[in-house]
């Protein structure tokens, strides 16, 4: 007996889950962002946290041990990058290419390797506990969109807090932003450029890894493309976002809402699911060129 | 006593790759604790590189630096920065973004030591403001610390930059070009703080081309010429004047090219009206109500320091850069220059022909071959019927390589070639079309030497002969005064002389005008 | 510390990434297989075991020498055009549904010709696309051709399971194209099609016209030095927009002629991965045209020697992934660090 309330609550509710590997990533590539490197990688270092995160919490029947997995293998990522393109003086977009396709090399020969299978790799892990008590979730409306939501969700919202305060507030926030403000200014005042982007790379794989490892969490598996072009779609945000954290927050929001919506209407309308499927990309696409015709240069 | 000297420079010598400019030979530097040093000379005189090595950003093929005495060997500009040796950059390192605070304390930021310090430290806001308050005040400047840096004045930038350098406890300071960018209240404005610096015991070193702010704030001067240092002097024991002399050399300068012809006046080919271009970086001066008039078969050479207009001039009548306001004729038809398609498609015909001064990104794709290059603007002649005529490319190349005295040939990739035939390149390839209307030159022959100026002097006096009308646009006088029929001076962007290169012109009195001593 | 760097030669960059890639598959293989032996022999060698292998691996390579060169112009440009997924995809249904659609009498090689230009325009339109958005408002044709890439994927599976879908097949595939109207094969029974000859001549053409016409030369110019083709009054906006297009289109023609081949139809996920491999393809063939074929080449062996060993020892095929972008770090990486010891 759905009504339109619980209809909406629904797609909200499960447009703020949908949200959280967004935040993650895109707030990750912020941070690389404001040091001057627009990193493309975001897709290939989800991937990555999404593999080895879930392979970790399976076998170790912890979340956390499967949190800390997959940040740990974006890191990996991102560190490769940065040490290619940083000391090798390699292109940095090419770079990022080369890491989004050894993301899928690696997870699909490792998955064969290790789950003996290349398709589906179903993972028991332990539920993830909800944020906010019980009753809470009982409100109507707000309680089923907002209160129901897990620490992961909750967690991706501190990340996007953490991350804003880091980069206002720290001397380490500043130095990142000064390198992507003038590096040639660092260097002449005696810091070494070098050091924050690859700084900066390294946070892009954090926030990129638990992104990717929020993904599994909500399937509780891990699949081949389980990241389905949203790296790409957390580029976008962090680019609506102009730099600013909480703006960025929203674009993840708005997309959030676009996969929502295509996957509730796939199951109620008679528009082919396929095409439905294709909802978030265009609405990305459509977002990141009024906003760029909207600035004006 | 002895006064103590801070900075001991002596035999630095510097060379430039590729070009193989001498930029600093055997320059010698000595300065006073406690006093402002002005370092004189026209651009490319070697000012600049000299204090560059002394800062850390150079290192010199040659010569030895004292510091207070001490030997050192300068690496880095952090190494320099131990020494207590800071500069202020003509184009300021200044954060757009970050606040006034930020941009003076950064790498230095008081932290909150009660949370986490190190790299992840959280910055004390409240103290940043606090310090940034009081070391402003220590030394009579008035900024608001939490102010954007992005927002801020010229000037206020500069004094941002200044308390970067105090901050670090850096009493040896280098200002180059300092008042490039000033206003006159700003630039009183700011002699009144450096010399409340250097009561406090600071050092000082100005570099300048502005001979009158010298005789204003400097206890001494040093003069540079073509990378040599030809003298150290007193302010109180010298003039204007003399200094003016001492940079121009207008002793050595004798054998001045023999002046051309007076031309007879052909019909005007090109005139400007009430051009006004911005400055390029922030709040330059650009140029402002420029009116001037070519004639056929007569040279207008237009002469300026760097910073004064002549690259926003150049800019603008090369298409590259959007006047706010300004009225070509051309040719008998009247343009609004800021209808920059149209004006461009002028340039594109041929009718205006242009050589750039920046020889290795605009006026050449040095990845390129020498023949790809000098085939580049005129490419429609080697195409017929969309293929490449490669025969006639080849052999119009090296027609030009041997009549411009090239050694280079078509298949080598012009980064190879040294700074001087690149530039003949350029010319070469200029003059090898069908002779443009108007000529608009810049720089023509800055590093070349001297047989090879002799020889583009020779084609731009062909041309003017030819009946083309020529704009040359040089910061040399010596090519000014022996090409020009009229010459212009611009100073800070406006025109401060307009006349014929008559008797009354030389070399000294052209000087005055460009270093500000002088305006019609 | 002082760094002394040395840059890299091309050549130097290209035999590192050669020798790279087939080092680390044979280290994956290593790890990966329980037979290293026989894995290494399924892996390098049996590719050229027989005539249908052969055939079957210079088929291949032949969408990803049409498809390179695409990437490489593109590259020339300064552009980076990560849509070829889906360009190849458009280009193939374009192509496959005009030759499914085709009247009875028409002769086999109108029958390619249109086809041809189907998957051309398609794709072309696609390309074109991107290169204008960025062009007219600078969006970044990255990002751009990716999401276009990404939304022409699933409306191309969408045609293809629906309203395309071939009735009487449980695969998920358009119809049959009649096989009069086919590309002749040349290596039976391999799939190798004369379309290998397609792509060696447009290698030369497009060989050519670069150093020989106008557009090539300034399209060239733009590439190296973009204020200095503006100093030439060469329009640079149009030949980045054109570029793409091109790109596009290339990928298009690429997809088309795999759908007028062998494979006869349209099946969905049938070009998956090629556009990320003309992309290293272009990579390693470092700018010249004629590069692209040995380049081309190269990475179809690399791909053909994984499919083998995924069949023979059961290693994913997806060991291609990794031995591209291994590759790719090496062609990219500009200069090599040297320390050298400080001045005392």
């Amino acid at each position: 007996m759905s009504t339109p309330i619980t209809i909406l609550a629904d797609i909200l509710k499960y447009t703020i889950a949908a949200a959280t590997p967004l935040l993650f990533a895109s707030i990750g590539g912020l941070f690389s962002q404001l040091a001057g490197m627009l990193n493309i990688a975001l897709e290939g270092l989800m991937g990555l946290g999404a593999f080895f995160g879930m392979a970790a919490a399976g076998a170790s029947g912890s979340l956390v041990v499967g949190a800390m997995a997959g940040i740990a293998a974006a890191v990996v990522g991102s560190w490769l990058m940065g040490i290619i393109t940083i000391k090798f003086k390699a292109n940095l977009f090419i770079t990022g290419l080369a890491v989004n396709l050894l993301a899928v090399g690696v997870t699909a020969v490792l998955s064969q390797s290790w789950f003996h299978t290349k398709a589906v790799v179903a993972f028991d892990i332990p539920r993830v506990m909800p944020a906010f008590p019980a009753f809470l979730g009982r409100i109507p409306f707000i309680g089923p969109v907002l209160f129901s939501q897990n620490i992961l969700s909750a967690s991706a919202w501190l990340w996007v807090i953490a991350a804003a305060f880091i980069i206002r507030n720290t001397r380490h926030g500043v130095r990142i932003r000064a390198t992507g403000m003038n590096e040639e200014a660092v260097n002449a005042l005696g810091y070494r450029p070098d050091r924050y982007h690859m700084a900066a790379l390294i946070w892009s794989g954090v926030g990129s890894g638990l992104g990717g490892f929020a993904l599994g969490v909500s399937i509780s598996a891990f699949v081949p493309n389980i990241t389905a072009g949203r790296g790409w779609i957390a580029l976008v945000a962090m680019y609506l976002g102009r730099g600013k954290p909480l703006w960025i927050a929203a674009s993840c929001l708005l997309f959030a809402l676009a996969e929502s919506l295509s996957n509730y209407v796939q199951g109620f309308s008679a528009i082919p699911p396929l095409l439905v499927l294709a909802l978030p990309y265009a609405v990305t696409l459509v977002s990141l060129v009024a906003a760029a015709a909207g600035k004006k240069d | 006593m002895q006064p103590m000297i801070a900075v001991r420079m002596r035999g630095i010598s510097k060379r430039y790759f590729p070009s193989g400019i001498r930029a600093n030979d055997e320059a010698m530097l000595e300065v006073e604790r406690g006093s402002i040093h002005a370092i004189v000379g026209e651009n490319g005189a070697g000012k600049t590189t000299l204090m560059k090595i002394l800062a850390g950003l150079e290192l010199p093929d040659a010569g030895t630096i004292e510091i207070e005495g001490k030997p050192v060997h300068i690496q880095s500009p952090a190494h320099a920065r131990e020494l207590g040796i800071g500069m202020v950059h003509q184009h300021f390192l200044m954060f757009d973004d970050l606040t006034t605070a930020e941009n003076i304390f950064f790498g230095l930021e008081p932290l909150r030591v009660s949370k986490i310090p190190g790299v992840l430290g959280i910055l004390d806001r409240q103290s940043l403001v606090e310090q940034t308050r009081r070391i402003a005040a220590d030394y009579g400047f008035v900024l608001d610390p939490m102010a954007q840096a992005g927002d801020l004045s010229i000037s206020a930038r500069q004094q941002v930059e200044i308390l970067r350098q105090l901050a670090r406890n850096l009493h040896i300071l280098i200002l180059d070009e300092p008042t490039s960018v000033l206003t006159e209240q700003e630039t009183t404005a700011l002699f009144e703080k450096l010399a409340e610096i250097r009561r406090m015991g600071h050092t000082i070193i100005i570099v300048t081309h502005k001979i009158d702010e010298v005789m204003r704030i400097a206890d001494r001067v040093t003069v540079m010429r073509q990378g040599k240092t030809i003298g150290t002097y007193d302010i109180a024991a010298t003039t204007a004047n003399e200094l003016a002399c001492l940079i121009m050399g207008t002793n050595v300068c004798e054998e001045i090219s023999p002046r051309t012809e007076p031309a007879a006046q052909g019909p005007v080919v090109f005139q400007i009206e009430g051009l006004r271009a911005r400055g390029h970086h922030h709040g330059e001066t650009g140029v402002t109500d420029l009116h001037f008039a070519v004639h056929a078969g007569e040279v207008l050479g237009v002469c300026a320091l760097s910073g004064n207009g002549l690259a926003e001039l150049e800019d603008a009548l090369g298409g590259f850069l959007v006047p706010s306001k300004g009225f070509c004729i051309f040719d008998g038809s009247r343009l609004d220059i800021r209808r920059i398609h149209e004006y461009r498609q002028l340039l594109k015909k041929g009718a205006i022909g242009y050589l750039p001064s920046d020889r290795m990104r605009r006026s050449m794709a040095l990845s390129l071959t020498v023949r790809d290059n000098f085939m580049a603007v005129s490419r429609t002649r080697y195409f017929h019927r969309g293929w490449f005529r490669s025969t006639l490319a080849t052999r119009q190349t090296q027609d030009a390589l041997h009549s411009f005295d090239i050694s280079a040939q078509p298949e080598q990739k012009t980064v190879e070639l040294s700074g001087g035939n690149i530039q003949k390149l350029a010319i070469a390839r200029l003059f090898s079309i069908q002779l443009p209307k108007l000529l608009i030159l810049c720089e023509p022959t800055w590093g070349l030497d001297i047989k090879s100026t002799e020889n583009v002097h020779r084609r731009i006096l062909d041309a003017k002969a030819a009946g083309s009308a020529i704009l040359i646009l040089s910061s040399d006088v010596d090519e000014i005064l022996a090409l020009a029929d009229s010459i212009m001076v611009l100073y800070r962007g406006r025109a401060v002389l307009l006349a014929s290169n008559s008797g009354e012109l030389n070399r000294e009195r052209i000087g005055e005008y460009l270093l500000g001593a002088r305006s019609e | 510390m002082m760094h002394s760097e040395r840059e890299l030669p091309a050549g130097a960059r290209i035999a590192l990434a050669v020798a790279l890639s087939i080092a680390l598959a044979a280290a994956v293989l290593a790890l990966f297989t329980k037979d290293f032996s026989p894995a290494l022999g399924q892996f390098f060698f049996e590719p050229f075991a027989n005539r249908y292998f052969f055939g079957n691996y210079i088929a291949d390579s032949v969408p990803l020498m049409i498809a390179g060169l695409g990437v490489l112009i593109a590259f020339r440009s300064r552009n980076f055009n990560l849509g070829g997924e889906g360009q190849i995809y458009a280009g193939a249904i374009a192509a496959g549904m005009l030759a499914l659609s085709l009247p009875e009498r028409i002769s086999p090689a109108e029958a390619w010709l249109f086809a041809a230009l189907a998957g051309m325009v398609a794709g072309g339109l696609i390309g074109a696309l991107s290169g204008i958005l960025k062009a007219l408002w600078h969006v970044s044709e990255m990002i751009s051709s990716f999401l276009i890439s990404a939304i022409v994927l699933n409306v191309g599976d969408y045609l293809i399971t629906g309203p395309f879908q071939d009735p009487a097949s449980n695969f998920q595939t358009t119809r049959q194209i009649s096989s009069q109207l086919l590309l002749p094969r040349i290596l039976a029974p391999s799939k190798l099609d004369i379309s290998v000859f397609i792509g060696l001549a447009l290698i030369a053409v497009l060989a050519i016209m670069s150093k020989h016409t106008r557009p090539g030369f300034e399209l060239r110019v733009c590439g190296e030095n973009e204020e200095f083709a503006r100093y030439c009054g060469i329009p640079v906006a149009l030949y980045q927009s054109a570029a793409m297009a091109i790109s596009g289109a290339l990928y298009g023609l690429a997809g088309a002629l795999i759908v007028m081949g062998p494979q006869a139809r349209v099946m969905r996920g049938f070009s998956s991965g090629l556009g990320w491999s003309a992309i290293s393809v272009a990579l390693l063939a470092q700018s010249s045209e004629a590069g692209v074929l040995p380049s081309a080449l190269f990475i179809a062996y690399l791909k053909a020697g994984s499919d083998h060993v995924m069949i023979g020892s059961g290693v994913p095929s997806e060991i291609i992934s990794i031995l591209q972008a291994a590759a790719m770090f090496f062609i990219t990486a500009r200069h090599f660090p040297v320390r050298k010891r400080r001045r005392p």
